[in-house]
């Protein structure tokens, strides 16, 4: 599958803020935590597990099968920084494991038909230094 | 002891003040002051909301309008879930006899300075979905609102005849910002901003402040306009985020709060949805509007577009909402506005836009994860 990626139409000053702002782990690895009492996956970094309260953790890779769960496409130009993207869709999708994200669409991917439960793949994109960031492309594989 | 709302004020809503914050929550709360029959100095407490530091502390305001000593202060950085949060929570102070008139303020200069989406990265949850391009609240609504839409079939009709049912408001209403006449064709050639909204399903973001005095009905003079008391309320926070502007713990993007906190309101209120009068209800965009008039009852899953399209949102229907133009057309006033307009409506001072003698309004604040709704009732 090809995907031409979403971040690198955005400038070092949009990108930079923004790794700068997310967990190391997720940027370096796509990792989340799983919370090793209740086995549940969080995407946020929590101090504990916000389904059963504890407090021990492991990292673990996150799943990149999901399906669509909601989307937004934006003509709008709610900054400046972002209008060389202008119109992008970001999507909603839960994983197999049960993570809920927000991603962008790959520009690669249609904007004219989405579904609920469509499947998706989340593809790291390279955005400099070792680091990356997740978009959504269309799969056809069910995840 | 009874709570009551004894006192409104509101200022100007306007594209550009051209004042501080401070002097539009002064002017707000002496106008609230002033129509409940109080001197500054009987005031003893004072609460307000803001969303990321965007407003004056009350102490500043306090200090500004000569109050006296206080008993209760409270400052909230909790956003649009807070209008009838705030009201409900000085009525429990009155309640409970911490003070006697608890003024409630929101003040903001939302359109010539800090719009919301603007804000600064606070962290938490936020980080991923400024990463994602979620770049403003439209945009993390209109998740919600096309969740809404799949799973329940409404349409962009639907949003849009919540749009122009508050606009047929907001065209007799002086203080509202968006009064040019709109009709579901105009609304459906404006081009969208974020998919499924167009610019007329977001609330008009401006500057101005509004105010409320809760007092001791014992305490407020039988002078006083109708009396409105603060019958029951809720407050509730369902699957919260790290932050405010986050949905990644919320599972259900097709369902507000309303939904959920109903059934204690409806219990603790003693009533029923058929038992309202009129209802005004937080509308920061159409979606969020819809999934209020459904969450709380006042019409099935899914047909709260068809309950507007009949009618029964107008000032002649069965449930009159939002007589103000609501968020969507009066002013994004956090919802603070839209508390002041039940009251004004209870208390029967709303000129052209006055509903036929209501005596009960259900008033709420916020959408998506965390809300609040207070039940009024105008005494005899």
């Amino acid at each position: 599958m090809t995907c031409s990626g979403f971040y690198s139409r955005l400038g070092r000053e949009v990108i930079d803020p923004m790794l700068k702002a997310l967990p190391d782990s997720y940027i370096q690895g796509f990792v989340a935590d799983r919370c090793t009492t209740c086995d549940r996956v969080r995407l946020l970094p929590m101090p504990r597990c916000p389904h059963c309260g504890h407090s021990g953790y492991v990292p673990v890779a996150i799943d990149p099968s999901a399906r669509l769960y909601s989307w937004t496409t934006t003509p709008h130009r709610f900054h400046a920084a972002w209008a060389d993207v202008a119109p992008y869709t970001v999507l909603t999708v839960d994983n197999t494991q049960g993570i809920r994200l927000h991603v962008p669409l790959c520009l690669d991917g249609t904007t004219s038909a989405l579904n609920d439960g469509d499947p998706m793949l989340l593809i790291r994109e390279d955005v400099g230094a070792g680091l990356s960031l997740p978009v959504a492309h269309p799969s056809t594989a069910a995840p | 002891m009874t709570a009551v709302i004894s006192g409104y004020g509101m200022t100007e809503m306007s594209h550009n003040s051209g004042r501080t914050v401070l002097d539009q929550a002064a002017e707000a709360c002496q106008q609230a002051i002033d129509n409940a029959g109080l001197q500054a100095t009987e005031v003893d407490g004072m609460s307000s909301f803001s969303l990321y530091h965007d407003s004056v502390p009350c102490s500043a305001v306090a200090a500004t309008l000569g109050l006296g000593d206080l008993n209760y202060l409270m400052d909230a950085d909790i956003g649009g879930q807070a209008a009838a949060h705030m009201v409900l929570t000085a009525a429990a102070i009155v309640q409970a006899g911490v003070a006697d008139h608890v003024v409630v303020f929101r003040a903001l200069n939302g359109r010539s300075g800090v719009r919301i989406g603007r804000e600064p990265d606070t962290g938490g949850s936020t980080a991923f979905r400024y990463a994602a391009g979620l770049l403003s609240y439209p945009q993390v609504i209109a998740t919600w609102a096309q969740r809404y839409m799949i799973e329940t079939g409404a349409d962009e009709q639907d949003l849009g005849a919540a749009v122009v049912a508050q606009r047929q408001y907001a065209m007799r209403n002086p203080r509202a910002v968006r009064r040019k006449p709109l009709n579901l064709e105009d609304y459906l050639s404006q081009p969208f901003i974020t998919t499924p909204f167009r610019a007329a399903d977001c609330a008009i973001e401006i500057d101005g402040a509004a105010a409320l005095v809760v007092s001791n009905r014992a305490k407020v003079s039988s002078s006083t306009r109708p009396m409105v008391a603060v019958r029951a309320g809720v407050w509730l926070s369902h699957q919260a985020d790290l932050d405010l502007g986050g949905s990644y713990l919320a599972t259900d993007y097709s369902r507000s709060f309303a939904s959920h906190a109903a059934p204690t309101l409806w219990e603790r209120a003693g009533m029923a949805p058929s038992d309202i009068d009129i209802a005004e209800l937080y509308d920061c965009f159409s979606g969020l509007l819809l999934m209020n008039l459904e969450g709380f009852g006042f019409c099935g899953r899914g047909e709260a577009g068809a309950f507007i399209r009949s009618g029964e949102t107008g000032l002649r229907g069965s449930l009159p909402t939002n007589t103000h133009g609501g968020l969507l057309s009066e002013g994004y006033l956090h919802g603070m506005n839209t508390v002041v307009e039940a009251v004004r409506q209870l208390q029967q001072r709303a000129g052209d836009l006055q509903v036929d003698e209501p005596t009960t309004a259900l008033v709420c604040s916020g959408g998506r994860v965390a809300g609040s709704a207070v039940v009024l009732e105008r005494l005899s």
